[in-house]
């Protein structure tokens, strides 16, 4: 049965293929009543026209794709050493293909595959996601996934709209190079982060089919001090919820914070949406700080799990040092 | 209750054959007899003194306290030479359940080791995860009367093995809630009295009662035994509190002066407040708050699981949550109640953990 499969690195011309599987998979309406077929514009964003490159594996079975494990990859630092993290997304294996091979199975064979192929210490050190509940099943089981933290969602319901704008807090048109000063400037407490520069959130934030809202402060030379991305959306169960996709302002300066969480305020507001929502780590001094204004911490379905080929860099030292927010994720 | 004998520990082995592995290597597995405690606790204070500088010695009234007279009753297996030298232990603070309304029975791992004047020579030691799987034969898996899932708050080294060897599995990872004056709501509590009291009554099983529909695995909370939990601790001091409306009970809490996450803190070790009336829980943590500045602390911490309710009550009364270094992890034999379920359904607190 095993030679009937061939799993192999993407080839130029899968994607039709890799689409169609993932819609067989994903794309009727799940609980929620929602949808999440893909199209190939969504598939060239995510795979084709990531800066950091590409990281998919399949399996091709009699002409089709019928397992798939990828990841964004994206550059990263970690305790001070610039290196790749994987964001682990999109695996799937057709349903008719779920006993394709003997235990421990098509996907998990995929999976090792792709990880013998991209991971290393010198390679991508890092990859990481939030598995569905079977994945981390097969991934603690078989891939040595990791649990960083149970991943609670900090969320701002019930506030009152501010009385205005701040009208420092402007709308940002491309990124430029002060995003990787500002990124320099707020990482020092962050022992592992993706790195924030133009390029990679030129990328990340014009995906396909949804609405971000880039917030910035500057200072009187135009200097860039304090980045926020904002869109509306689902996440964690919640309808419509008004997402903190990045936060990335200094420690230093949380008169900054305030202007860009009051704007957020505007904004949810704006869209009559249930409140606010945002991942921030638990070890960040921002954690706190949004709890002081009201934010509480609720619980979510999401574990973040990693696989490291970093030894010193388990999930125990990741969980207390890795900064990431919901756009590390692709829950948004 | 569903329970899988498919999942039996140690797949490829029968207990009968491990036995033989343990008799070959020079020691048996067996449960704890009578006249075992001097040397299971001379050899627990030599062990743990040698890997944890801060170790306290423990004493003979607290080794009896934990093993003897837990009203739960006693978890202990043991890895042991013909000539009564202890190899190993396996031990757990056992622990009655309401598990969806059930009785029902699961154990905290604590205190397991293994001595390493007795393993290094040997060139599969071995004897620490035997101890363990021993544990699990004989304590654990189908029926009310066994464990349904054995937990634990690991440090790193154990959690390496327990995880590769033991197959547990993280339940979550743990958040604190701090109150201060400068976070606390001071929210008012109409119609409830929270008074101190120096013992735990009848009371608070109806209490309980209330309380237990709110999650779907909580461990017993009778007088019998949180008297056993608190009051008759060697060597710690914990004070009681308890709310009343109209004469009944409808929360109680304990606070004790100690130290959590590397801090000096007062704790709110125990935390049960009737769903019916919120308002106990904030005279409750007021109560709490006071205490902790009268023992001259700013902070007053406590945990619960952040699935439950009482999570975002207490974030309302002032509390914030903040990281730890604490991960619950169990190991499950009943194959509906896995970490993912755990994680959903279980209440618990300091009480029911050897932290405070």
């Amino acid at each position: 049965m095993a030679k009937d499969y061939e799993i192999r690195e993407y080839r130029e011309g899968d994607e039709e293929g890799i689409v169609a599987c993932f819609n067989d998979v994903f794309g009727d309406a799940g609980d929620d009543g929602r949808s999440s077929a893909r199209d190939l514009a969504s598939w060239r964003w995510a795979f084709a026209d990531n800066p950091a490159g590409r990281r998919v594996f399949v399996a091709e079975h009699a002409g089709r794709i019928v397992a798939q494990c990828a990841a964004w990859p994206m550059r990263a630092l970690l305790d001070g050493r610039e290196t790749v993290f994987g964001q682990g997304v999109d695996s799937m294996t057709h349903p008719e293909h779920r006993r394709g091979l003997k235990r421990p199975g098509l996907f998990v064979n995929t999976a090792q595959e792709f990880f013998a192929r991209y991971g290393g210490v010198e390679a991508d050190a890092i990859h990481y996601g939030l598995p569905i509940e079977q994945a981390f099943k097969m991934g603690v089981t078989f891939l040595k996934y990791e649990v960083v933290r149970t991943q609670t969602v900090l969320g701002l319901a019930g506030f009152e709209a501010p009385d205005r704008w701040p009208e420092e807090v402007e709308r940002l048109d491309a990124f430029d190079e002060q995003l990787r000063w500002l990124f320099d400037r707020a990482s020092g407490e962050f022992g592992a982060a993706i790195v924030r520069d133009a390029a990679h959130a030129e990328w990340r934030f014009s995906r396909p089919g949804v609405a971000y809202e880039r917030l910035g402060v500057r200072d009187a030379d135009g200097i860039l001090r304090g980045l926020a991305i904002y869109r509306r959306g689902h996440l964690a169960g919640l309808d419509d919820v008004g997402c903190v996709c990045d936060w990335l302002v200094p420690p230093d300066e949380p008169e900054v914070g305030e202007l860009l969480e009051r704007a957020l305020r505007c904004l949810a507001a704006r869209d009559g949406v249930a409140g606010l929502a945002q991942f921030v780590p638990d070890w960040s001094h921002w954690f706190g700080w949004f709890q002081d204004r009201g934010w509480r911490v609720h619980p979510s379905v999401y574990t973040m799990c990693i696989r490291t080929w970093s030894r010193p860099h388990g999930a125990a030292w990741m969980r207390r040092h890795w900064w990431y927010t919901l756009a590390d994720t692709d829950l948004v | 209750m569903p329970y899988s004998s498919a999942m039996a520990i140690d797949e490829g082995r029968t207990t009968a054959e491990r036995d033989e592995e343990a008799r070959v290597h020079g020691y048996a597995l067996r449960g704890y007899e009578e006249g075992d405690e001097a040397r299971v606790l001379e050899t627990f204070n030599r062990v743990f003194a040698a890997i944890d500088p801060a170790f306290e010695p423990r004493d003979l009234a607290t080794w009896r306290w934990l093993f003897e007279r837990n009203p739960s009753g006693r978890r202990l297996w043991l890895a042991v030479t013909p000539q009564g030298r202890i190899v190993a232990q396996c031990a757990g603070i056992a622990q009655r359940m309401l598990i969806e309304g059930e009785p029902a029975r699961v154990s905290q791992s604590i205190d397991s080791m293994a001595d390493p004047t007795f393993t290094a020579g040997l060139k599969r030691p071995g004897a620490f995860v035997r101890t363990c799987l021993g544990y699990w034969d004989a304590y654990s898996g189908s029926g009310p009367d066994r464990d349904a899932f054995v937990w634990g708050w690991p440090v790193e080294t154990a959690w390496r093995i327990g995880k590769s060897q033991l197959k547990y599995e993280v339940v979550r990872t743990q958040l604190q809630l701090v109150a201060t004056e400068r976070t606390f709501a001071h929210a008012a509590a109409p119609g409830v009295e929270v008074e101190e009291a120096t013992a735990f009554p009848d009371a608070v099983r109806g209490l309980f009662d209330r309380v237990a529909p709110t999650s779907n695995c909580i461990a017993v909370r009778d007088a019998k035994q949180l008297t056993w939990r608190f009051s008759e601790r060697p060597g710690f001091d914990y004070r009681i509190a308890l709310a009343r409306r109209g004469g009944e009970l409808v929360g109680l809490a304990v606070f004790t002066d100690g130290a959590f996450a590397g801090r000096a803190c007062g704790l709110l070790c125990e935390w049960l407040v009737d769903p019916a009336a919120p308002e106990a829980g904030a005279a409750l943590a007021q109560w709490g708050l006071e205490r902790a500045h009268a023992a001259g602390r700013e902070d007053l911490v406590t945990v619960v699981p952040d699935t439950h309710e009482q999570w975002l009550r207490l974030q309302a009364l002032g509390f914030r949550a903040g990281a730890t270094m604490y991960f619950p992890v169990a190991r499950y034999f009943s194959k509906r109640h896995h970490p993912r379920w755990l994680f959903q359904n279980w209440y618990y607190t300091f009480a029911d953990t050897d932290l405070v």
